[in-house]
């Protein structure tokens, strides 16, 4: 009993110190930086604002960056240029031949572009398919919306490159992902150039993309793609990190090899965070698209840009109505 | 450590997978069903990473399904059913490979106390039918007595003892098996033979017990009756007595102790 009542009294003199303590830190902590503001008449001049001559030449050193990447011959052989160019030229097919599927037809072999009622009608299956007949509804009706409204050709154009774009960036980041939870070092380096790529705002994608791939269509696309990577990564990270240990080892116990764990056990496994994953990837895909424009990205986005620049608000808002009725329908 | 004859210690990781493809079923305390898959699915799945064909690997699937009683239930989800079912999927996923040696790691702990003593009934059905050789781990002791035929006690990775549930309690090797065994309830475990007074032939009264009764079983007839009970063998000839007082101080230790 009296045990019990002295360490109650202990407690409450801690309990009051530690008020004390409470209030004492942040005043000494911020103290003399308040001093400072009273101070302030006294103090030299490159204290209140650094000089001119101080400010570090950041821009440069981008400029001969960029300036060794696009100019200088790596292994003697070809420029760091000539790889991205390449890589964008690899994208150039897929792109072409969705837009074959959907605005342009393949006249070498006497292929008319789907109608407008083909693609609404494949959407609503699609829909049924993969949710039942609400879906189906109303991704056919958005898809029969867009095309009544006049601006089928633009909107497909922008389908198209979300079409292509979505997937190669779903699978880059589930790859990505995958690595990094193999490999730890390679999360080491991942995760900071992950949270980077996050908080750049989406226009500084367009500046590297334009230097090192070009202004065009298929740059948009790149853009795009690197744009909608970094979520995927991540939830891809998240997903896998978050199957069961006695799953993995139910895996393990039934003899899997490391590819048939990968394959059979944990990806499946962790199927719902890679949805969310996906679903976000369309979406990053939806807003970059229209971003992609400024560096030569065609359909809607385009239109939109060239709207907004001539101040005509009914027709801008009129586009995105219409974008936002893909993203409805491609998110369903 | 040896299994037929090969070390597994210093299996390759190669081996290791034939070994666990071929040889061993696991049971797992928390079931470790693939949530994407359907029972039958899950069910084949030791047999689709060994690459069985679909239709081999089905129609096995489904013998084991049977054999757990889930017929019917071949298309429902994990999620779908019970925890007594789901780890009835569990048992038929391990035994599907027909392994030679069956591991259950606390299979029956996350399952309430009904459950656990229907599915305990479960395996002890199937142990029947199958007499595979079994590693079975528990930290239910009652559990154990009732499913092993033999026991061993583990603490921090070493075994403590090993034996038969009446060899562990009543010849305890360590202060540590004697302090797990204390609380066990012995009538379910000693038999008659155990608490019985020698005598060959005299006496037979009018109740007898046989020696492998468990007293859990008997007491009420021993307990009940003024005189000393017979004790029948297997060919039902009298080897012995027993009387209440035996079997009180069996239980519960001799008057004034």
């Amino acid at each position: 009993m009296s045990s019990a009542a002295s360490s109650v009294a202990v407690g409450g003199d801690a309990g009051t110190h530690r008020e004390v303590a409470r209030w004492r830190a942040p005043a000494v902590v911020l103290g003399p930086f308040a001093l400072i503001l009273l101070v302030r008449e006294s103090l030299p001049p490159w204290l209140l604002t650094p000089p001119a001559s101080w400010t570090l030449p950041f821009v440069d050193w981008i400029n001969a960056a960029v300036k060794f990447l696009s100019r200088e011959q790596l292994f003697g052989l070809f420029t760091f240029k000539d790889v991205t160019r390449a890589i964008g030229r690899g994208i150039e097919w897929p792109l072409d031949f969705m837009e074959g599927v959907l605005i342009s037809g393949f006249e070498g072999v006497g292929i008319a572009p789907a109608p407008w009622l083909m693609v609404a009608g494949l959407a609503a299956v699609w829909g049924w398919y993969l949710r039942g007949w609400r879906l189906s509804l109303l991704a056919g009706s958005c898809i029969a919306y867009v095309a009544l409204f006049g601006k089928w050709k633009l909107s497909m154009i922008t389908l198209s490159a979300v079409l292509v774009a979505a997937p190669v960036a779903g699978m880059l980041g589930l790859l990505v992902g995958i690595l990094a939870v193999k490999w730890r070092a390679f999360e080491r380096v991942l995760w900071p150039l992950l949270n980077v790529m996050q908080s750049l705002p989406h226009f500084s994608y367009l500046i590297p993309v334009a230097v090192f791939i070009g202004v065009s269509h298929r740059a948009g696309a790149i853009a795009t793609i690197l744009f909608a990577l970094p979520p995927m990564a991540r939830l891809t990270i998240l997903g896998l990190r978050g199957v069961g240990a006695e799953v993995r080892e139910a895996g393990v116990m039934a003899g899997c090899t490391p590819w048939q764990m990968l394959w059979k056990v944990e990806v499946p496994a962790a199927r719902p965070t890679l949805m969310i994953g996906v679903n976000q990837v369309i979406m990053q895909c939806l807003a970059m698209v229209v971003i992609a424009s400024f560096i030569g990205a065609k359909g809607l986005g385009h239109d939109l840009l060239f709207r907004l620049q001539s101040l005509r608000i009914g027709q801008a808002l009129e586009i995105g109505v219409a974008i936002v009725f893909i993203a409805v329908t491609l998110d369903g | 450590m040896l299994l037929d004859g090969q070390d597994l210690l210093r299996a390759d990781p190669r081996e290791m997978i034939e070994i666990r493809r071929h040889k061993m079923g696991m049971v797992f305390q928390h079931f470790a069903l693939l949530p994407h898959r359907t029972v039958i699915e899950n069910v084949a799945f030791p047999l689709e990473v060994q690459g069985i064909d679909k239709r081999a690997r089905r129609a096995r699937a489904a013998e084991v399904i049977d054999l757990v009683g889930l017929q019917g239930r071949e298309r429902y989800y994990p999620h779908e059913l019970s925890g007594g079912q789901q780890q009835r999927v569990g048992i038929a996923r391990s035994l599907a490979v027909e392994p030679d040696i069956w591991f259950l790691d606390e299979p029956f702990s996350a399952l309430d106390p009904l459950i656990r003593r229907e599915m305990q009934d479960e395996f002890l059905r199937l142990q029947n039918m199958l007499h595979k050789t079994i590693v079975f781990i528990t930290h239910d002791f009652d559990e154990a007595i009732r499913l092993a035929d033999r026991i061993a006690i583990m603490k921090d990775g070493l075994v403590e003892q090993v034996g038969t549930a009446q060899a562990l309690i009543s010849d305890p090797a360590t202060a540590y098996v004697a302090e797990f065994t204390q609380h066990v309830a012995r009538e379910k475990l000693l038999l008659v033979e155990s608490v019985m007074e020698r005598a060959d032939g005299t006496t037979p009264g009018q109740r007898t017990v046989r020696a492998a009764d468990r007293i859990a079983n008997v007491a009420a007839a021993i307990l009940l009756s003024d005189q000393p009970v017979a004790v029948l063998d297997a060919e039902r000839r009298v080897v012995g007595r027993v009387r209440r007082e035996n079997v009180v101080e069996a239980l519960y230790g001799r008057a004034g102790e």
